[in-house]
């Protein structure tokens, strides 16, 4: 299949191998459709992806794209190696999680719309990081959130959890 | 930020306990998901006890709230501190000693309750070999001669699924044959900081591995006495 292209909200093409873009369960999904209806030897397909903007999709196309590089690396190296390229793969993935708080929550919402499960479990160990340890209102304060709990339903909390918070 | 309920179960499944009680008062899209999860959700069905929880809760009272939730928990991970259980004189004082007691005895319980289908997972640290399997030797009073393993966690033998054992000394008298009644056992990680033990006389003890239905099995021999035997 030839390559296809991934359509941003906000209008940015980004031309990707169809093996690429499989990755991502939703565009398997579309391609697979789209196939049925056109033929395998259709021209350049388009794809919308309407819940994601481009800076984000840029991103997650970045994830796919590596993670194809690995997995062909993992294929072709020999067994004595593939230690090294897990360490290369780790160090990667850190440097790419190196995000904003912000930016992570749009990056797992593409991830769970686009259904990549790499990196679905990437943002979610991340999130997952940004709550671990932390009191209610410095999990709040990471991410922006309002304290919208009633009195009644705080101490409700408190009163069901008391050798906890105490 | 606002996130679907499923999305905001799986993130919040993966943190431990303590920072699973602390998130039901961040605000009411967490505590709807913790408090009232939905139909068939998972989110409290991996628990993992860890230092800071027993730290912070009253044994008694984390017991409690355990055992209500027991038959919903799929995985109990349990992974207390450095040199927990090891040897009362060698390692604690009575008052961590006894706290420890209290700890292991909920542990011991809420596993009890737990459904058949369920997985134990437990990270341990000894003083030795002989505290967690007993040992031969004939002077030793119960329970040091019988061993933890032996009192308590045969009990066990069908939940648990990962065991990461690590000892300060093997000790010549001690058995690790009791592992081969770990009937559902997935990975087994033995640990032994020989300081001063003679690695050869464990040798044979590792051997009896082979007993043991495991897929998976890393042994690591940290020594620094391996080129000169007994260095104690």
């Amino acid at each position: 299949m030839p390559d296809i292209v991934l359509r941003s909200n906000d209008g940015a093409d980004h031309k990707i191998s169809a093996s690429t873009a499989r990755l991502s369960r939703t565009v398997a999904s579309l391609l697979q459709d789209l196939e049925a209806s056109k033929g395998e030897d259709a021209e350049l397909l388009i794809v919308p992806i309407p819940n994601v903007c481009n800076c984000t999709l840029k991103k997650v196309l970045d994830f796919c794209e590596q993670q194809r590089a690995f997995d062909d690396l993992v294929r072709a190296s020999p067994a004595a190696q593939q230690p090294e390229v897990t360490r290369k793969t780790q160090a990667w993935r850190e440097t790419y999680m190196k995000v904003s708080t912000d930016e992570l929550y749009h990056l797992v919402m593409a991830a769970h719309y686009l259904d990549v499960p790499g990196l679905l479990g990437l943002c979610t160990d991340a999130m997952a990081d940004h709550i671990r340890g932390k009191s209610p209102s410095q999990v709040r304060a990471c991410f922006g959130l309002k304290p919208n709990l009633s009195p009644e339903e705080e101490d409700d909390i408190r009163r069901s959890n008391l050798w906890a918070l105490s | 930020m606002d996130l679907p309920e499923g999305l905001l179960t799986t993130i919040l499944k993966q943190l431990p306990l303590q920072s699973k009680i602390h998130a039901q008062a961040v605000c009411r899209m967490f505590r709807d998901v913790l408090c009232n999860p939905a139909q068939g959700s998972s989110v409290w069905d991996s628990i993992h006890l860890e230092d800071p929880v027993f730290e912070a809760a009253s044994p008694t009272a984390l017991a409690g709230w355990l055992m209500q939730r027991a038959r919903g928990i799929q995985l109990l991970q349990y992974t207390p501190g450095p040199r927990f259980m090891g040897r009362a004189e060698e390692v604690t004082t009575p008052d961590m000693r006894r706290k420890q007691d209290i700890i292991r005895d909920v542990v011991l319980k809420v596993a009890a309750q737990l459904s058949p289908e369920a997985a134990i997972e437990m990270d341990l640290t000894f003083a030795s070999a002989e505290t967690l399997f007993g040992s031969q030797e004939p002077e030793l009073p119960r329970p040091h001669k019988d061993g933890m393993f032996t009192t308590y966690w045969a009990s066990l033998a069908g939940n648990l699924t990962r065991l990461k054992l690590s000892f300060g000394h093997p000790v010549g008298g001690a058995t690790i044959s009791p592992l081969s009644q770990l009937t559902r056992l997935q990975s087994l990680s033995l640990q032994l900081n020989c300081w001063y033990a003679d690695v050869e006389l464990s040798l044979p003890q590792l051997k009896e591995l082979e007993m043991v239905a495991v897929q998976h099995a890393w042994i690591t021999l940290r020594s620094s006495s391996r080129s000169s035997g007994k260095a104690g």
